[in-house]
């Protein structure tokens, strides 16, 4: 891997550790917006780091094609909905921390692991 | 595509990964700074980097390319994979009930069947556990 594809690497991780910060420390406040955000960040890092060291799409091909067209809304609301469950997932743990209720205990990793299957289907082909 | 692979790579990551994601999510509950959480979730990342490389010789796969995912035929690997999600979603409430017992112990339980459900899924769907 040369120099300007291991610089994707730290850049992307520098983003996605950042977004992965602010979800932990906005998690147990139950600042639900913020933690949708880290979690945004997270997906801008980890695909900035995957387009570097793999090359960038063009953009012509997305813009042209109505396939190209469709897969794009279709990655766009695949993503934000992986988002919004993760976020909430990591807020339910939070409240449950605090609560010790059983719902948000049980729903939470539901809720995250659900977010992350779909994010990953959309972004990588794979389920996990 | 070179494909280097080195088990001391790959376990050294895990347990880097876990031993960060353990201190991230404690020191999030109990109010660490965002620098100091920022430094534990580099750690679980850095771990997670170098495992994956450690198992397929890369750092970072490339995107999709909108394809269907691959589903294994056989009906027990597939039964492996849901009851390594539900690993992964059970791994939740037992961080939750460490957090309140105050066991960092039993955190990096969680942590260890979170990291753990993931690497058995991904092995069962794709061959290679990250």
């Amino acid at each position: 891997m040369n120099v300007g594809r291991s610089a994707w690497v730290v850049v992307g991780s520098l983003v996605l550790c950042a977004g992965l910060t602010l979800v932990g420390v906005n998690a147990f406040a139950g600042r639900l917006w913020r933690v949708v955000a880290g979690f945004a960040l997270f997906v801008v890092g980890y695909r900035a780091m995957q387009y570097g060291v793999h090359g960038w799409p063009a953009i012509r091909t997305l813009r042209d094609t109505s396939d190209g067209l469709a897969d794009l809304l279709t990655q766009g609301g695949g993503l934000a909905a992986s988002v919004l469950l993760a976020a909430y997932g990591f807020v339910l743990m939070g409240r449950a921390v605090q609560t010790a209720e059983t719902t948000p205990m049980l729903l939470s990793g539901v809720s995250v692991v659900l977010g992350y299957v779909i994010g990953h289907r959309v972004a990588n082909d794979e389920v996990l | 595509m070179s494909r280097r692979h080195s088990s001391i790579e790959f376990l050294g990551g895990l347990l880097a990964a876990v031993v960060g994601l353990t201190a991230a999510v404690w020191g999030s509950a109990r109010g660490w700074s965002s620098p100091d959480v920022f430094l534990a979730v580099a750690l679980s990342w850095s771990g997670y980097l170098f495992a994956h490389r450690g198992a397929t010789g890369r750092f970072v796969d490339a995107p999709g390319t909108g394809e269907d995912p691959n589903v294994p035929a056989s009906r027990t690997k597939r039964l492996g994979v849901v009851a390594a999600g539900l690993c992964m979603a059970l791994a939740f409430p037992v961080g939750i009930h460490a957090l309140v017992a105050d066991s960092v112990l039993l955190l990096g339980a969680a942590a260890t069947a979170f990291v753990g459900g993931y690497a058995s899924g991904h092995w069962l769907l794709t061959g290679t556990a990250l």
